[in-house]
């Protein structure tokens, strides 16, 4: 990864970076849309039976679809906070992993951008910038790109919540359409695009079994197993290649 | 406890989480090896989150529900974005297959 002094100087301006950060963005925009309503909905109606405020509040200062929805199934059942607390932890150890694969990447910004930078990632900003990073590398703008990914999915998340909101009840068949979907299909798209290498390759056979097998653990902590392992295993194959090779 | 104080704790558990490895990153170097696996930490994640949606893992987790719209609709994604390579066209495609076959009902 390359360190400040090596981030060319000549690069995209402002204006064209955001531009890009909006477009990749965009497809995960359309899949959280779905999970966006129905949050709001949920939340709102019984037996969770959030204020409007609350459910804002989620959305707003959360930020993370999969612990809010969680989180509002357990407080339907009178969940002790300290379990939600727990949970949300569990579910979101993977931003950890996400922050580790992307600081060689913002190192040279300031504090501040990379406070908002991180407090703003998501599953979705994840897959994209880590894409565009790897495809383009750092160059003087780059974090707006970053920025504008994160702003975009922040004022989207939230808007749709709203939307849940205010159609509450009256939308109860919603999340039997099959609408979730949407929000899968992006993640398919980035993971299929990626299956180029036995690396890659090995990483998801690995994830995809180990996820299967484990899910039965509770609040998902299958998937964190099922990440590092894939990881592992990834690296031990691409070790035995690289030998190989080299004897060659 | 108040559901203001439960949001409230979550959202520092998130900043938590989040934040910590960002705000020393000037001061921290990720080793070859560690930064050689992270590579593989969005194809690890997005298949882990994938797969037993796919199988309805969620709902039953003993797999009694893996035959479901949304199975095909993940096979039918895969096949888009091998052929289109477009992310937009694989999301209307296999969202396309999730909605029609539950609303023929065809399981």
């Amino acid at each position: 990864m390359q360190a400040a002094a090596d981030i060319p100087a000549a690069a995209a301006s402002r204006r064209t970076e955001v531009l890009d950060g909006l477009k990749i963005t965009l497809p995960f925009m359309v899949g959280a849309a779905p999970f966006g309503v129905i949050f709001g909905a949920l939340a709102t109606s019984s037996p969770v039976n959030l204020s409007p405020f609350e459910t804002m509040a989620l959305s707003l200062f959360v930020f993370s679809g999969s612990a809010q929805f969680v989180a509002i199934a357990l407080m339907a059942v009178m969940t002790p906070a300290w379990v939600i607390w727990l949970v949300t932890v569990i579910l979101n150890l993977r931003h950890t992993l996400y922050a580790a694969t992307l600081v060689g990447y913002v190192r040279h910004l300031s504090f501040g951008w990379r406070f908002i930078l991180s407090a703003g990632l998501t599953d979705e900003t994840f897959a994209a910038m880590e894409d565009r990073y790897r495809r383009l590398g750092v160059h003087r703008n780059s974090h707006w790109a970053y920025l504008a990914s994160i702003v975009a999915m922040h004022i989207n998340w939230n808007c749709w919540t709203l939307i849940g909101i205010a159609v509450g009840s009256q939308m109860s068949g919603l999340d039997g359409l099959g609408l979730e979907f949407a929000a899968i299909a992006t993640f398919i798209g980035m993971v299929v695009q990626k299956l180029r290498t036995p690396g890659a390759q090995t990483a998801a056979a690995v994830a995809g079994i180990l996820a299967t097998l484990l899910a039965a653990l509770p609040y998902k902590a299958g998937l964190t197993i099922a990440t590092l392992v894939a990881i592992a295993v990834a690296v031990m194959v691409e070790r035995r290649i690289e030998a190989r090779r080299s004897q060659a | 406890m108040s559901a203001g104080v439960v949001i409230l704790g979550m959202a520092l558990i998130n900043l938590v989480l989040r934040c910590p490895l960002f705000l020393v990153a000037n001061r921290i170097r990720i080793p070859g090896i560690v930064e050689k696996a992270l590579a593989h930490c969005p194809v690890a994640v997005l298949t882990a989150i994938i797969v037993p949606f796919a199988l309805h893992l969620d709902q039953a987790p003993d797999g009694s529900q893996w035959l479901n719209p949304d199975l095909f609709a993940t096979i039918a994604a895969i096949a888009a974005s091998l052929i289109t390579r477009n992310l937009m066209a694989t999301i209307a495609i296999g969202l396309s297959v999730a909605l029609l076959l539950r609303y023929l009902a065809v399981f």
